[in-house]
């Protein structure tokens, strides 16, 4: 099976299953699928930064965080009828908080980029790690938008013509927004900007020795990377209407990952196989014991000793065309 | 074109208490082919470095086409027309022989920061591509990874992708390294093109290659030059015959 066959049945699965249970009636499994398009949307984030550029950073959920922060206390602000700044009240439209979370994530990621980007390897990691835990310490510290209780949003945000508490609704924003993202990170990957990008993974020094200067490309893909990841982030606070510290913490930088290793690294598609994967299998075996993680983890010893292409890779037998 | 095309006065560099640069002066004029030699650790591939702008001297002045390029980055001096190729091969392992050369004329006709046309639909990008594959002979092999390329295919290529910067100069870290008989022939007739081209600095260790192309030779020993000339001069050295070419005094 090619790889283009097998995203063809994923895309199908992912917009035709939640309809399926829309229609026998189980909201249940409709937010199982806005879980899994939510998720998949950070990892293609991560993947963009990680599986294409070689970026492994531990600090994604930094970004995750801002989005769902950014859209709670906007709506918290909007709800309550109390200005952020004298003369802006919040809002609880999407099309407003999405570019705004994203434009925040970006100018942190930047910020964190410019930083981190100076070492590589472990040193990466590490550093990426400490501003995000660094962010997490501070958002349980913050006692203004709920310290470590977090902060419930009273009522999903809205979009323009659509009832996102709706279940089939939300989703199929979530959705689109996913399908709109995995297009246009398809394309980045074609580009002249991808080509620079995936050279820079392999061989770094090689591309410098050509005329091309890492930092800046390495730094936009962060940036780029970390935009997308805080959309997720978003959409995920508004799925949950909750937002707590729990979103910057290592164990979400961690599963996020995940999602991207599951499914196989740097291959465009692979984080919403991961993320499917990974929320069936807490879905279902969690439901059978509550150690399901030790499976997971078995799974995930699995892919990295034998299927170094992830999910996608085993099911399609393909190498990955760079 | 300014003359010399790379000059460096007076560079020093150590590391700790080792000189691996000792007050170097050394010129690359225009359509000359100037050999570097010396044993293991005199310092020729530092002072490539430093002329790459991997490493910073301690002291001294690099000037490239007449401006001082200390300052500047690595990848702004390959943008100026330096072209390397590396002692061990450096190439984009999992590209494909064609999109390494890609990568290379991307590189040097604007900016990589385009983000959504598709960069092989480019014809013109590729033909370019394509046609210095075909220069090295490589054009049969475009298909495949660099990773799959036999070690000699793999020199090939990187000549191949220096020649495809278009450069001003070019600096080559022994090219010949591990070629088979044949392969060090060939390479011998394409170095003596690709000087009309641009000149180079050339590190070498097969003194056969490097006496049959070389315009000027200079011999290094511990960071230092102990000797520079034409190629019979260099030959006939004393110093040189000791220190280098295994000749007892």
């Amino acid at each position: 099976m090619s790889e283009k066959y097998l995203n063809r049945i994923m895309i199908a699965l992912l917009v035709g299953l939640p309809w399926l249970a829309h229609w026998l009636d189980e909201p249940y499994y409709v937010s199982l699928a806005t879980r899994i398009a939510i998720l998949a949307l950070a990892g293609v984030g991560l993947n963009l930064a990680l599986g294409l550029g070689g970026m492994v950073s531990f600090g994604h959920a930094a970004f995750f965080g801002i989005g769902g922060y950014v859209t709670g206390i906007l709506a918290s602000h909007a709800l309550n009828y109390e200005p952020i700044i004298s003369g802006f009240m919040g809002t609880t439209q999407m099309l407003i908080i999405w570019p705004l979370a994203m434009l925040i994530a970006a100018v942190v990621a930047l910020f964190i980029g410019l930083l981190s980007l100076r070492t590589s390897g472990v040193y990466f990691i590490m550093i990426t790690l400490a501003f995000a835990q660094m962010i997490y310490y501070f958002s349980i510290s913050w006692p203004t938008y709920g310290g470590e209780d977090g902060l419930p949003i009273y009522m999903r945000n809205g979009f323009p013509g659509l009832n996102t508490l709706q279940p089939i609704q939300f989703f199929m924003i979530c959705c689109t927004l996913l399908l709109i993202t995995l297009w246009g990170v398809s394309r980045l990957q074609n580009s002249r900007f991808g080509n620079a990008l995936q050279a820079l993974r392999q061989n770094e020094t090689r591309v410098t020795s050509i005329g091309i200067n890492p930092l800046g490309i390495k730094l936009t893909a962060f940036v780029i990377s970390a935009t997308i990841t805080a959309l997720a982030g978003s959409l995920f606070a508004d799925l949950n209407r909750f937002v707590s510290p729990t979103m910057f913490s290592w164990h979400t930088s961690g599963e996020i990952m995940i999602f991207v290793i599951l499914g196989g690294l740097g291959r465009l598609y692979g984080p919403l196989a991961g993320a499917g994967l990974f929320i069936l299998c807490e879905a279902l075996l969690g439901g059978w014991t509550e150690y399901w993680q030790f499976f997971l983890g078995l799974l995930l010893l699995g892919v990295v000793l034998f299927a170094r292409g992830g999910l996608i890779g085993l099911l399609s037998r393909e190498q990955k065309n760079a | 074109m300014p003359n010399p095309v790379i000059e460096i006065t007076n560079l020093s560099k150590s590391f700790g208490a080792i000189q691996a640069t000792q007050d170097l002066s050394i010129t690359l004029n225009f359509g000359e082919i100037h050999a570097l030699i010396g044993p293991n650790g005199a310092g020729k591939s530092t002072l490539i470095k430093q002329i790459t702008g991997y490493i910073q001297p301690d002291q001294g002045q690099i000037r490239f086409l007449g401006q001082t390029i200390n300052q500047l980055s690595p990848a702004s001096r390959a943008k100026l027309g330096l072209a390397q190729t590396f002692q061990v091969s450096s190439l984009i392992m999992e590209y494909s022989c064609v999109d390494n050369l890609l990568l290379v004329v991307q590189a040097r006709s604007g900016s990589s920061f385009s983000f959504f046309a598709a960069v092989r639909d480019d014809q013109k990008l590729l033909a370019q591509a394509r046609s210095y594959l075909d220069q090295v002979g490589l054009s049969e092999r475009h298909h495949l990874p660099a990773s799959a390329l036999s070690h000699g295919e793999r020199r090939q290529l990187e000549i191949a992708m220096a020649l495809a910067l278009e450069p001003k100069a070019f600096l080559l870290d022994e090219p010949m390294a591990g070629m088979d008989p044949a392969g060090v022939k060939n390479l011998i007739e394409r170095l003596k093109e690709m000087r009309l081209q641009a000149p180079i600095l050339l590190i070498e260790h097969d003194m056969a290659a490097v006496f049959a192309l070389a315009d000027r030779i200079t011999v290094l020993d511990y960071g230092r030059i102990i000797a520079t000339g034409s190629v019979d001069s260099i030959r006939n050295n004393e110093h040189v015959q000791t220190a280098y070419l295994g000749v007892a005094p």
